[in-house]
């Protein structure tokens, strides 16, 4: 149902894509369709596995289960560590931890954070994110 | 002095590109490509103090800014809508990305020929979706960029996860740094490319149709491109010349507008 749901909608995006039209209004409807999809991929967490198997199946783009969303923590934890003053001799240290510990790449922004964050702020992070 | 212009957008791919060809080069130039759907344009050159910090190198970096809308649409539009329909089909119009893409790759090219560079690369990585930077298309790009005297690598093509291995590279610098994506990221225009190619392209026609005809596109602008560059170092050109100077809220401001 959803892929169908997904394909219906998709292929209508790409007839009207297709048509001949000014640039801005080009623009606008891409800025339109930016919204839409942004919105999906914060409140619908199905679309993940959607397009892994999607992507394996045409052998394009990332093909692991839950990369997509370990590619968008990595980058909230790092930027509240960041924001918080962490030391890169702590991160490091913890990266160390995570390797001798055998954490995969998915896994490695949740193992971060609660090293270094703790575990109510992990969840803060995370649950704000579908999919994460 | 030996120099290397990146197309540098301060995400994970461009920095850590920029991270392990930096120390081979006496000179770097990072050049930002901004159009009306990229914000956040102000966000790269954070990142590019930080390499600054992480290689204790102050001065090494060049960062330009550059608003390549007018050469998006000339290699976008290129000899018409009825033209391009009838060779590519749908992938004329809806294929954005590969179209902006190319104009970026073509922008630094001419960048390197206005200031003798010799050298180029990006953060293109397998892992991405859509576009031309995948194996069928990486060596057309690096013969058209040789035909203009640019040798143009790849290094951090094969990498898996580019964020994490920043995040260690950052980690083991001369002067240990946090490391991540912030981006200048388009708001809109991109998704025309992934949602058509995903929902409707590649289940209808496949990956070989794909192929087939993003080559044959680039068959056909490489020689708009060098029609481009050409007038641009005559000097009679007009294309290029439309970039505007550096402007941080360029992207959200331009962004607002057309949605306004």
């Amino acid at each position: 149902m959803f892929k169908t749901v997904v394909r219906i909608l998709g292929t209508l995006e790409s007839l009207i894509a297709s048509l001949p039209m000014p640039w801005k209004m080009r623009m606008w409807i891409g800025g339109l369709l930016g919204r839409m999809v942004a919105w999906v991929f914060d409140h619908v967490p199905g679309i993940y596995v959607y397009l892994i198997n999607e992507n394996r199946r045409f052998g394009m783009g990332k093909s692991e289960h839950g990369e997509m969303q370990s590619i968008r923590a990595l980058n909230k934890v790092l930027r509240e560590l960041e924001q918080r003053g962490v030391p890169p001799a702590r991160v490091r240290s913890a990266l160390a931890q995570a390797e001798e510990q055998k954490i995969s790449k998915v896994q490695l922004p949740r193992f971060l954070s609660d090293r270094l964050l703790g575990a109510q702020e992990t969840e803060l992070i995370f649950s704000r994110y579908a999919g994460i | 002095m030996k120099e290397i212009a990146i197309r540098f957008s301060g995400g994970k791919d461009s920095m850590l590109a920029t991270l392990r060809v930096a120390p081979e080069f006496d000179r770097v130039h990072l050049l930002t490509f901004g159009h009306q759907m990229i914000a956040d344009l102000d966000k790269p050159a954070h990142n590019v103090t930080k390499l600054e910090q992480a290689l204790g190198t102050p001065g090494k970096f060049v960062h330009e800014v550059f608003d390549i809308t007018p050469i998006i649409r000339y290699f976008y539009e290129g000899k018409g809508y009825l033209s391009d329909v009838r060779k590519y089909g749908t992938l004329a119009r809806a294929g954005t990305c590969t179209a902006c893409d190319f104009a970026m790759f073509v922008r630094t090219i001419l960048y390197c020929l206005e200031h003798d560079i010799h050298f180029a690369c990006d953060g293109g990585n397998r892992s991405e979706f859509s576009g031309f930077l995948d194996e069928w298309g990486l060596d057309s790009i690096k013969d058209f960029a040789a035909s203009h005297g640019v040798e143009w690598v790849f290094p951090v093509y094969d990498d898996p996860r580019c964020d994490v291995s920043l995040l260690k590279e950052g980690l083991e610098a001369p002067e240990p740094t946090l490391m991540y994506g912030q981006q200048a990221c388009c708001r809109g225009v991109g998704t025309f490319s992934n949602v058509h190619l995903r929902t409707y392209f590649l289940p209808r026609h496949g990956v070989e149709k794909y192929k087939e005809l993003t080559l044959a596109w680039l068959a056909e602008r490489y020689a708009l491109a060098d029609e481009l560059i050409r007038r641009e170092l005559n000097g009679d050109g007009t294309k290029a010349r439309e970039d505007r100077p550096p402007d941080p809220a360029a992207g959200s401001h331009s962004r607002l507008r057309v949605l306004g």
